[in-house]
């Protein structure tokens, strides 16, 4: 088979284009999709904000039933985990509103650095307890969570975190991710101040939060 | 004047990847704006040129909003325009899967408002006509290869546009050609 000739090839380029050319245009598309992107970009913020929280703290909020099950924990290390905790994001430049949030996270920064020079175990009434969180929260397996006791506070938009108990030991489980939807839903009805879990992936990402029963800081 | 036109683009194109980035880092809609802006208008052609008009649209729009979605994909991508065409390539093979139903455009639709031609204008009207027609006639895996490089793209960019590899790409690009001029010439001697 032979190629075609250069001059063939420019009059079919030619051809193309003036096809193209002769198409109609749609004036109100860019309208649309300009209306349409920034809509989008608009509603990316409010995720950016819980993400840059999440990817600052990189632990999680644990329950009374937490508290409880971390003393039926197996005293015998069978994992170590520390080599795969993440390093917490740079707390500068962050929004003035997000202060009290980067100040916690900072006195956590260490607090996590000493807890997981240690191994650490998980019970396996620990590991059930987990995972029918997971069975009603979430939809992915095998992502990695951490877990610390703190409380959680809503302040409009802002999720700030207060880390209550600085000996609890950081844990780490597998878990799935949750519905945004359904995590967004949970947090608008969240009463001030009250005490939630929260379970965040090695990615930064708030996995999942559940309500707990307990009323402030142990 | 479209080689012209063509020629002008060339360097914004190249220059966009930095409003990309720009859009990446800041998350400003802004930046985004200006590469809808700059590329929109090529973009929805090179769709409807392929597909009806409603779906190019339809699939323009969408290939927008997938770009703020993955724009964290966007780094190791290289060249934006590149990038926008595969995002909107993609978009319209899914679209041609769900619809099935032939959504090529008919040229004689779109090119018979004109008042009261010359001779030789109608002569011109009827051979990018019959190029239509043609054109339409393609396998749509060439009537995308043949169209990316004539929309400007390297055979390696069409390569990762289209997802195929280069010598395959070649392959369908010199049948497109010839399928093309074959046609023509069949009409040219009616």
């Amino acid at each position: 088979m032979n190629d075609l000739h250069n001059s063939d090839e420019q009059k079919l380029k030619k051809l193309y284009q003036q096809s193209k050319q002769q198409l109609p245009n749609d004036e109100l598309l860019t309208q649309r999709i300009l209306q349409a992107t920034d809509k989008e970009v608009r509603k990316r913020p409010m995720q950016k904000q819980w993400l840059a929280i999440a990817a600052a703290v990189l632990v999680a909020v644990l329950t009374v039933d937490m508290i409880q099950w971390s003393q039926n924990l197996n005293s015998s290390p069978t994992s170590d985990y520390s080599s795969s905790v993440v390093q917490l994001t740079p707390i500068n430049d962050l929004p003035a509103d997000q202060v009290v949030i980067a100040k916690e996270i900072a006195q956590l920064e260490a607090f996590i650095q000493s807890a997981t020079a240690e191994s650490l175990t998980l019970s396996e009434g620990f590991n059930q307890h987990l995972f029918a969180y997971q069975s009603q929260y979430m939809q992915k397996p095998n992502s990695i969570v951490y877990a610390v006791a703190a409380q959680i506070r809503v302040s409009g938009e802002q999720l700030v975190i207060h880390f209550c108990d600085k000996e609890t030991k950081v844990q780490k489980f597998y878990a799935n991710k949750l519905d945004r939807q359904e995590q967004q839903q949970f947090l608008a009805k969240l009463q001030q101040a009250q005490m939630v879990t929260v379970y965040l992936s090695t990615d930064g990402k708030v996995t999942a939060i559940s309500p707990n029963q307990q009323q402030q800081c142990s | 004047m479209i080689t012209q036109a063509l020629k002008t683009l060339l360097p914004l194109a190249s220059g966009s990847k930095d409003e990309m980035k720009l859009f990446v880092d800041t998350g400003q809609a802004k930046w985004l704006h200006i590469l809808v802006k700059r590329h929109q208008d090529e973009l929805y052609k090179f769709l409807s040129h392929q597909i009806s008009c409603e779906l190019a649209a339809d699939v323009t729009q969408k290939t927008w909003l997938k770009v703020i979605e993955n724009k964290h994909k966007y780094q190791s991508q290289g060249e934006f325009r590149a990038w926008l065409y595969q995002i909107a390539r993609n978009l319209m093979i899914d679209e041609l899967r769900k619809n099935k139903a032939d959504n090529t455009n008919e040229l004689s639709e779109l090119v018979s408002d004109k008042l009261v031609p010359s001779t030789d204008e109608l002569a011109h009207q009827q051979q990018i006509r019959d190029f239509r027609q043609a054109f339409n006639q393609l396998p749509i895996e060439q009537r995308e290869a043949i169209s990316l490089q004539f929309e400007g793209f390297s055979l390696s960019e069409i390569a990762q546009i289209t997802q195929y590899p280069i010598e395959t790409v070649k392959t369908r690009i010199r049948y497109a050609k010839q399928k093309l001029q074959g046609l023509l010439a069949e009409k040219n001697d009616e």
